[in-house]
């Protein structure tokens, strides 16, 4: 009963109350967005523990920057947005870090390579493999086309919210899912089967 | 007529049935006689439902108490660092602290500035160095020496000629030693 009412409270009053002080509706927030926010990052980056770090990060900001939340956007496009900016400055840093860590000795860019799954079993192609293969194809994306087709494809929001979080026309948004969508079908064309 | 390139351009709507319905059945029309676009159609379709479909990840179990923590740290050091008289916000605070500190160079210059050019217009200066105070005399007046820019001079006359009592002569050889080289005090 308790829980039915605690869902039924909309995140934008959630927030409203965790500005007045609140602590439980900052709790239910934390609740609400952790796993979705996670999802988001993780598709992102691909590993589990820095976007974990992120989303940590995102709920820190939320608590800090309480009073910078004005009710005329959603409250999701709002955390999604943070969300979204920790993880592009993440990649940024990963980015530098490999150019000036390893000074190009020895050091060799792994083009994205998809397996020979003529000769695998099929079962491994549609189970844990794939879910990897199909990762490695989302990370060769760079983080423009990355952005919107995770929050598309995998978060399932909508056109609108996408050009909100961001932050780019409706316009551009629908043009970046299409170009990503046809990247990816050439990077798992092999992988799908075509009934 | 719909080309390859309109029909790949477009392909993302055509799958989410976005498009006008005599353009979605241009688009049919289009993909019965191409091979390549069916193709690449089926593809796409594909892929998005198999995104769709990946696997949730969820937080570990220690996500909320660790988020807790850092909470908590984070309201520690607020209540006992810096923050105790900064207004919260790391931004803020390193901003504000920058604005403090160019403010407070800017006055200090101001107050340098006035007490090497005009002695007493700052106000700053005790009253025994004041204009106004007879016993102050520049050294171009009394001595015929070029007045020096950084110099203020002070003339101590006697007592009796309307200027201040012993006690000032006293004053002025404290404010002497109290601005060390800045001050000529030049003894009539």
């Amino acid at each position: 009963m308790f829980k039915k009412i605690a869902d039924e409270v909309s995140d934008e009053d959630l927030i409203t109350r965790f500005q007045r002080g609140d602590m439980y509706a900052f709790d239910l927030i934390v609740k609400r967005y952790k796993d979705q926010l996670l999802n988001f990052a993780y598709r992102f980056l691909g590993d589990m523990e820095d976007s974990e770090d992120i989303v940590q990060e995102t709920f820190l900001r939320v608590f800090r920057k309480k009073k910078a939340y004005k009710n005329i956007a959603k409250f999701s496009t709002w955390i999604y947005t943070i969300t979204g900016n920790l993880a592009k400055t993440e990649l940024r840093r990963r980015k530098r870090k490999k150019l000036f860590s390893i000074s190009g000795i020895g050091y060799e860019e792994k083009d994205f390579e998809i397996p020979d799954i003529k000769h695998g079993p099929d079962e491994e192609a549609e189970s844990v493999v794939k879910d990897e293969i199909i990762q490695k194809a989302i990370d060769s994306l760079s983080s423009k086309f990355k952005e919107v087709i995770i929050l598309r494809d995998i978060q399932e929001l909508s056109y609108e919210e996408i050009s909100k979080i961001a932050k780019i026309p409706l316009g551009t948004v629908k043009s970046r899912v299409n170009r990503g969508r046809l990247k990816l079908q050439e990077k798992l064309g092999h992988l799908v089967k075509i009934p | 007529m719909v080309t390859c390139k309109d029909f790949q351009d477009f392909v993302s709507d055509f799958v989410d049935g976005e498009l006008p319905p005599p353009i979605q059945k241009k688009f049919r029309e289009h993909l019965a006689s191409c091979h390549y676009c069916t193709y690449v159609y089926n593809n796409v379709a594909k892929v998005c439902t198999i995104l769709k479909n990946l696997d949730k990840v969820q937080t570990s179990d220690s996500f909320e108490l660790r988020l807790r923590q850092r909470l908590l740290e984070e309201s520690e050091r607020k209540e006992t660092g810096l923050a105790q008289w900064l207004p919260s916000g790391n931004i803020v605070n390193g901003k504000m602290l920058a604005g403090a500190g160019a403010a407070l160079v800017l006055v200090t210059g101001i107050v340098a500035f006035h007490q090497q050019g005009t002695p007493d217009a700052s106000g700053l200066l005790p009253s025994s160095l004041n204009k106004s105070n007879n016993n102050y005399t520049p050294i171009s007046t009394t001595q015929g020496i070029k007045p020096q820019d950084n110099s203020i001079s002070i003339s101590n006359k006697e007592p009796d000629q309307a200027g201040p009592s012993e006690d000032s002569t006293t004053q002025n050889l404290d404010v002497k030693k109290d601005l060390g080289d800045k001050v000529k005090y030049v003894e009539k």
